[in-house]
This record gives C-alpha cells, sequence and structure tokens, in this order.
C-alpha cells in the first residue's frame, strides 16, 4: 500500500503486537518508537503518513506527542491516532484538542485501530 | 454581534469536540467490554482444562501405582521367596515412598475437585463431638506410641452441626495429622465448643509451632516447613489447602495462632443447622 506509519509505544509487547496486526493488514513499512523524543524526531524525519501513538509514555505523553507533530508539520500530515488500554472521556476530547484524528481502544487483536487506520490512510 | 457570533461559534466547536470525545470513548469501551468478555471466557476454558489435566493424569497414574503396591507388598511379605532383613528394609522404604505418592495423588484430585467447584457436600446433621471421638479413637494407638497424649475437650455432650460428615473428617485427620508430627512432647488436644452462632472446633498441640513469617503461608499449596529429617510420615504439603477449601465450602472459617516451639492452635467453624428460620447461622471470625 505503500503508507509509511509510526508506531510509539513504550511497551515493547504491544509494539510488537501493533506491528504484527499492521503487517497482516498489509501496511510493510512501520517504524517504532519506544518513547516521546524518539517519536517526534522519527516524525520530523522519516515523514511518516500515520502517527500511532500511546496514550502513556515514559515521561511524556500521547497528547504531547501529538501537538509538537503538529507544530512541526501542518494541520493535516501527518495523520494521528491516540490508542489507549485506559478509555477516559477526557482523555478523548484532549486528543481532539491536540489534533488527534481518532481516539481508540487497545486490543489485542487491534480490531478497532486497523478500523481507525483504513478510514485514515 | 460579530464577538458574539465568534462566541457562539466556539461553543458550538467545544460541544463538537465533547461529542466527538463521548462518542469515541463509548466505542472504546464497548471494544474492551468484548475483549474482556473474549479473555474471561478463554481463562474459562483454560481452568477447566487444568482440572480435566489433573483428573486425567491422576486417574492414570493411579492404576500403575496400585500395581507396583501390590508387587512390592508381595515380595516383602516373602509370597515370592525368601528376603533377606536387608531387602526388606529397602521394600520397606519403597513401599512408604509408594504410599506417599498415592497420598499426593489423592490430594491432588481432591484439590482440584474443590477447585473446580465440584466437590459436593453431603451435609447433614452431624454431632462433632462423637465424630471428634472417633478421630481421636483412630490416631491413639499412633500417639501412644510416640509417648503424646491426645485429650479430648468437649463442654457440651454433643454439638450438632450442619455438615458433611467425611470431609469434617478429613480436616480433623489432616489437623491432627499435623499435629503428630511437629509434636514432640507434651500433649495434643481437640476441643468441640458449641457456641450460639457455630461449632467451634481447635485442635491444639503443644509441639514445635510454626513462626510469625510462616504463619501467612500455612494454608498454601505446597507448603512444608519445620519438618525435621528423619524417619517418620511425609506429608504432601496439600492437607491445610484442602482442610481451608473444605471448611470455606461449609461457609465456615478456619484459622491458625501459634508461639515458635511452644503451641500451635488450629481452629476452624462449621455451620449449625437453624431449624426456626430454616437457614444455616453464618459463622464470624472473631476480633
Amino acid at each position: 500500500m505503500g503508507k509509511k506509519i509510526l508506531v510509539i509505544d513504550d511497551n515493547e509487547v504491544d509494539l510488537i503486537i501493533v506491528k504484527r496486526c499492521l503487517n497482516q493488514a498489509g501496511y510493510n513499512e512501520i517504524i517504532t518508537a519506544e518513547d516521546a523524543t524518539e517519536g517526534v524526531r522519527k516524525a520530523r524525519e522519516e515523514k511518516p503518513d500515520l502517527v500511532i501513538s500511546d496514550t502513556l509514555l515514559p515521561g511524556s505523553n500521547g497528547f504531547e506527542v501529538c501537538s509538537q507533530i503538529r507544530e512541526i508539520y501542518d494541520q493535516v500530515t501527518p495523520k494521528i491516532i491516540i490508542m489507549t488500554g485506559a478509555i477516559d472521556a477526557v482523555d478523548a476530547v484532549k486528543a481532539r484538542k491536540v489534533g488527534a484524528d481518532d481516539y481508540c481502544a487497545k486490543t489485542s487483536d487491534c480490531v478497532s485501530l486497523l478500523e481507525a487506520v483504513k478510514k485514515l490512510i | 454581534m460579530e464577538e458574539k457570533d465568534k462566541t457562539k461559534e466556539e461553543l458550538l466547536e467545544e460541544l463538537e469536540i465533547q461529542k466527538w470525545g463521548l462518542t469515541k470513548t463509548n466505542e472504546a469501551i464497548k471494544v474492551l467490554y468484548k475483549e474482556l468478555e473474549k479473555k474471561n471466557k478463554e481463562l474459562k476454558k483454560l481452568d477447566d482444562l487444568k482440572s480435566e489435566f489433573i483428573n486425567t493424569i491422576s486417574h492414570e497414574l493411579r492404576t500403575p501405582l496400585t500395581t507396583i503396591r501390590e508387587v512390592v507388598s508381595q515380595v516383602l511379605e516373602g509370597i515370592l521367596g525368601q528376603t533377606t532383613p536387608e531387602q526388606r528394609e529397602f521394600l520397606s522404604i519403597c513401599l512408604q515412598d509408594v504410599d506417599r505418592l498415592k497420598r499426593i495423588i489423592d490430594n491432588l484430585l481432591d484439590i482440584s475437585k474443590l477447585e473446580a467447584g465440584k466437590a459436593e457436600l453431603k451435609r447433614e446433621e452431624v454431632d462433632i463431638v462423637n465424630l471428634a471421638k472417633g478421630v481421636i479413637a483412630t490416631f491413639s494407638p499412633k500417639a501412644k506410641s510416640m509417648n503424646l497424649e491426645i485429650r479430648g475437650d468437649f463442654p457440651s455432650e454433643k454439638a450438632i452441626a450442619y455438615a458433611d460428615k467425611d470431609s469434617v473428617i478429613q480436616v480433623f485427620t489432616n489437623l491432627l495429622g499435623n499435629a503428630l508430627k511437629f509434636c514432640d512432647k507434651g500433649y495434643i488436644q481437640i476441643s468441640v465448643m458449641d457456641k450460639p452462632e457455630h461449632i467451634e472446633c481447635c485442635v491444639y498441640d503443644t509441639g514445635r509451632g510454626i513462626s510469625e513469617d510462616d504463619l501467612p503461608k500455612v494454608f498454601s499449596k505446597f507448603q512444608q516447613f519445620n519438618r525435621v529429617e528423619g524417619p517418620g510420615e511425609k506429608g504432601t504439603g496439600l492437607g491445610l489447602s484442602i482442610s481451608k477449601s473444605i471448611i470455606e465450602l461449609h461457609n465456615g472459617k478456619i484459622w491458625v495462632e501459634s508461639k515458635l516451639k511452644e503451641w500451635t492452635k488450629f481452629t476452624f467453624t462449621l455451620p449449625k443447622y437453624n431449624p426456626k428460620s430454616g437457614t444455616l447461622t453464618s459463622p464470624e471470625l472473631p476480633g
């Protein structure tokens, strides 16, 4: 499909799961980052089409990452999904306000994440 | 007027974001709920599989064990020809360990049944005083051979509990067996008290006691401590765990108090059948 996706998550196992799910869905160009700084740097250097970030990151969070990426680029590229295992309505609103395109639950089968990805790219 | 429109627009935008947030949250909760339901089902399946596995293995192990036991005892008894004292000594060790293995398997089966909730209690009105006296009679010869005394303390002539007789005997047997194992001097006392809310039973011994560090672990599976190496029956480390499950299945409580090198006291409660209300009294842990 030729789309480049950056996944930011400090949990190694979750990273592997998300990467595998994306690969199976036909997305082969996946780059990963384990913290916010690395994530923002890779977003700048690699110019991904989509960024998927966990809400909780060491020393930072997905919202911070989202607004920093939005500062680098314009308001439309890349697309950003905030995913989380701890659903919170306040977080969802916060995600929208910092410019995220979607907010979804992190599950082991990645079904809702894949749906969101397909809608955005 | 322009400013007013701007505020209105901002408010509408804020509302739109809030609505988006709520919709997304709602969707995510539904997804996570489904995932939890799925995981729960998988865990239950695994648990069932584990119980089934233990059950099958235990049954499969029992059959050859019975054969081994039979063959060894026949050799030991001299049915298959004369044996030397040394051979007999070794065969006796063999037999002791075969019996221990059988106890472990039996206990594992008990545990798996209790954990799977498949153990059914055949509850009836049982006189616990009478039952305790029976257990004392069974253990007295063994205690005598160890120069120990088993005392009975029964303030009332009868103490009727609504319980499964065989299970209660199993609990007493486990507790008394333990007391004998860890008591080198003094005595063991069994008391049964008919309290207004429940029947309270104690097994007290003047044995080695349990350290404060070990006390919280006594009811866990495969826990054994303070055992001095040497002759005597080795335990399986499952007896107290089984006893706890049995008592809890009766809606009773079991607990332990001890002073290292001085004494140990196990207490458990059993419900009484209350004919007036037709319901069981619920025993409470004192203190």
